[in-house]
């Protein structure tokens, strides 16, 4: 990347109100490393505490998702893949956005689990708060789901957190991937609080 | 009986329990990865303390900022082992404090003692 085209990556990411972005790999101390990135920016921000502890919340879910959900090609020694994917905070600037902040994730995930994960996200677009609160509650009691299902661990849980402290539905969608072997798509989440 | 006091790190709260006092303390934040190395010594010590001291009286003060999805399950497991213990006659108390601001964490409380009747929570807003 050129120092010209640099500058023009800058000024697009500053027209979109990005005030957070990380790409790459993601593990327990550079989620907590970007977290405390996240939160020491927050507090210089002109919001509501509530607000603050949702973006905090959110980002916390969708990295820890991204952590355990990555698909990824195995190391040529065999080791397991790193989970790589991106994730990126900023402020609402256009008609009906402003005065909110989004936030919006994307990661590689095995092509076997688009149908899941759809029907997932499409039934928790389509319930209430009210809705969205009692399943919380359901999942929680049912918390010996977590050891039977070894696909969704947590139950799902996260997911319900993040759609709790949205503002909106949450929208998401597939596209494809570099990967020559068609075995994984990019799956997008994005949430507004 | 040993106490314990784990100081609070950027993921995980400070927790002190004074077997002497039939009290536990939670304070902070706790979003861990992976809650199992968190939650599971002191879930065992916790069942070992109610098991062999069976302790008339208990009171947790839990005071925590924010708590990740993962980490919801420990509590729960938390105050189901609370909630066993009652059911054995120990009267359990938990101060549950949270930012008067927070429904987040005002609500978690409540949902996390749904179905636990031998748990009396006492919520205790504060103004952050």
């Amino acid at each position: 990347m050129t120092p010209p085209e640099f500058e023009r990556f800058q000024e697009s990411a500053q027209g979109s109100g990005v005030l957070f972005y990380y790409a790459g790999e993601f593990s327990p101390p550079v989620i907590a490393a970007a977290a405390d990135s996240l939160k020491t920016h927050l507090a210089t921000e002109d919001a509501s505490g509530p607000a603050k502890r949702k973006l905090f919340s959110t980002f916390v879910e969708m990295a820890q998702n991204i952590l355990h959900y990555a698909a990824g090609t195995p190391a040529a020694d065999g080791s397991p893949p790193a989970p790589r994917g991106a994730i990126a905070v900023g402020r609402g600037n256009g008609e009906g956005s402003a005065g909110h902040y989004w936030i919006v994730c994307s990661n590689p995930v095995d092509v076997d689990y688009v149908e899941r994960l759809a029907g997932k996200l499409d039934a928790v677009r389509a319930m209430s708060l009210e809705q969205i609160k009692q399943s919380y509650r359901a999942q929680l009691r049912n918390a010996e789901h977590a050891h039977t299902d070894s696909v969704s661990r947590g139950a799902g849980l996260g997911l319900l957190t993040i759609a709790r402290d949205a503002c909106a539905p949450l929208e998401y969608s597939f596209a494809p991937t570099a990967d020559p072997s068609g075995r994984t798509t990019l799956f997008h989440v994005k949430a507004c609080i | 009986m040993q106490a314990i006091h784990a100081e609070r790190t950027t993921v995980t709260p400070e927790i002190r329990f004074l077997p002497a006092e039939h009290r536990l303390v939670v304070a902070g934040e706790c979003y861990p990865e992976n809650p199992l190395p968190f939650f599971s010594p002191l879930l065992s010590t916790l069942k070992n303390y109610f098991e062999t001291h069976k302790p008339t009286q208990f009171e947790a003060q839990m005071q925590l900022q924010y708590i990740n999805s993962a980490s919801t399950m420990g509590l729960r497991s938390l105050f189901s082992l609370l909630n066993d213990a009652g059911e054995r006659g120990t009267d359990i108390r938990v101060l549950w404090a949270y930012d008067a601001e927070d429904d987040a964490i005002e609500e978690l409380g409540a949902d996390l003692v749904e179905d636990f009747h031998n748990v009396l929570l006492e919520h205790q807003p504060f103004n952050g």
